[in-house]
């Protein structure tokens, strides 16, 4: 399946700044008539260390009204979620209705991470499957719009994007403390991908594979992917777009550049 | 399913007082165990609303350690929980590890009530009946112990309880009393009733029918339901149980052999 990711997909970043305006308007406005008609969204990203999720939801979230939107990020359970089934966590995270939730990492660390470093057992990680299938089907039917990302990557790709943001960010590398760990096992990791994706491929929740060896390209990708699933969703409710002027906005921005270059 | 109920069983005073006694004492033991095996536990009442799960609810927490267990009395839902799935409630309100959470009202309130009113679709009808299946399926899959009581009684039990309010006619969930007059209505619930009691009653949960126009039985039947269940699914035999007293009476006057015999069955 992921081998027919292309991989070579690029989008220049003096295209993807002329288009992201345009597309963050357009989000916020449809994100108005989100809450207007009871729309609900559920966004999930996954993908590999280092693909560049961080910067896509970014993207996604900056011009969003932040009322109406919340972001989950999906770390080990702790503490008390131990103690109850474990989707329930995600349950009380689920959106309300005319929101949007962003899970930063989600219910599939169970069948990727958990599963390939031994944290969950076969059982469970083999349950785990239904239980999300299930999960995500209740939703859908609930009426929530579930919009799911694999970010990938191939291992050589991996590397070099991670060592050329060692040098050029202040991230640096890749964020999970064990990512070069987990880079080494990347075959380990491609076998529970491939299974997640063929399992979890359901008419409700689709899954959409970005190819983010061009950062821009995947920003672009998100945004368009999640403007037109909503836009589908809304039918004959569409928002009407007002003509912004993009100007100031622009400014400020260069204003932010120089004074980012000083420091 | 729900006609073949025989309602007419009951209770003397006598009994009620020794089993309340005795249930009670073994709940007690069990619910530390619950806590001891780090197990949740889920106990469901469901019914019409003309039949109180008040005394049942009590007589099973009046002697419990309130540290052991929660009760959550269901209403309409409200604030968040009605901007949500509508199971989003009830995973909310779950039982953690080591806690008995007892609901008064359950999830398959709603879906009977607009089941019965004729809002609810055969399709949203049998998504409902799935839903139900699943999260009762995965609450079972982390370990928690589920236990479903029906409560169940005559029309004539009901049509005494309700004439005693407003002179209301079978009354089941707040309806307006015409649509209970109308046979079809009233076929329509028994209809919707039997065939939710017959497709949730599953590995992870199934139905206890409780018969409850005798109340003392009512409530004896609930504790020992409990007791067993419990005592079956954490593998515990409550000290208290291996006394029964029933059995105890009848052994008294045999002889001295018999009830070393039945000891040693025991032992096996």
């Amino acid at each position: 399946m992921l081998e027919k990711v292309d991989l070579t997909k690029k989008l220049s970043r003096a295209d993807y700044e002329a288009r992201l305006p345009g597309l963050q308007r357009r989000l916020r406005a449809l994100q108005g008539a989100c809450a207007d008609h009871k729309v609900t969204a559920l966004v999930v990203f996954e993908g590999w260390d280092g693909s560049g999720t961080n910067g896509a939801i970014h993207a996604l979230t900056n011009g969003l009204d932040p009322r109406r939107f919340r972001l989950h990020t999906t770390q080990a359970a702790q503490g008390a979620e131990e103690d109850y089934p474990w989707l329930r966590r995600f349950w009380l995270n689920t959106p309300a209705y005319g929101e949007m939730a962003i899970f930063d990492r989600s219910w599939y660390r169970r069948v990727l991470i958990e599963r390939v470093e031994g944290l969950a057992s076969e059982m469970a990680w083999r349950k785990a499957y239904r239980d999300i299938n299930e999960f995500e089907q209740s939703l859908a039917d609930d009426g929530v719009t579930i919009v799911k990302f694999w970010f990938h990557l191939s291992q050589g790709k991996q590397k070099r994007q991670a060592k050329k943001r060692r040098q050029d960010s202040a991230e640096g590398g890749l964020t999970h403390p064990d990512g070069w760990k987990h880079h080494k096992k990347y075959n380990e990791y491609l076998v529970a991908v491939e299974e997640m994706l063929e399992r979890t491929d359901s008419k409700w929740a689709r899954w959409t594979l970005v190819p983010a060896t061009s950062r821009w390209y995947a920003r672009n990708l998100v945004l368009e992917t999640v403007a037109a699933r909503l836009e589908a969703r809304l039918g004959d409710n569409q928002p009407t777009l007002e003509r912004a002027d993009d100007s100031i906005a622009d400014d400020i921005r260069k204003a932010m550049e120089a004074a980012e270059s000083i420091l | 399913m729900l006609d073949s109920v025989d309602l007419s069983q009951s209770l003397d005073r006598e009994t009620y007082v020794r089993d309340v006694a005795l249930y009670q004492l073994q709940l007690q033991e069990l619910s530390h165990q619950v806590r001891a095996q780090n197990r949740p536990a889920l106990v469901v009442f469901e019914g019409p609303d003309s039949i109180s799960a008040d005394d049942l609810i009590l007589r099973i927490t009046e002697n419990l350690d309130p540290h052991t267990c929660i009760v959550h009395p269901i209403d309409d839902p409200d604030g968040i929980d009605l901007a949500h799935h509508h199971l989003y409630r009830f995973w909310r309100r779950l039982p953690p590890r080591g806690k008995i959470g007892i609901f008064d009202g359950s999830w398959y309130r709603e879906m009977l009530v607009s089941r019965v009113s004729g809002h609810l679709s055969d399709e949203g009808w049998a998504r409902a009946l799935r839903e139900i299946n699943s999260f009762e399926r995965q609450v079972a899959d982390f370990g928690t112990i589920v236990v479903k009581f029906w409560l169940h009684a005559s029309l004539d039990e009901r049509l005494q309880q309700d004439e005693g309010e407003e002179g209301v006619l079978y009354q089941v969930w707040e309806f307006p009393s015409a649509v209970w007059n109308s046979p079809e209505r009233r076929e329509a619930y028994q209809d919707a009733v039997n065939e939710m009691l017959f497709k949730t009653s599953t590995l992870s949960g199934s139905w206890t029918i409780v018969e409850s126009d005798d109340g003392w039985w009512a409530e004896v039947k609930t504790l020992s339901t409990l007791v067993e269940t419990l005592s079956w699914a954490l593998n515990y035999q409550p000290r208290t149980l291996r006394i029964n007293p029933v059995e105890a009476e009848q052994e008294a006057p045999a002889s001295k052999k018999a009830s070393g015999k039945k000891k040693k069955k025991r032992k096996k």
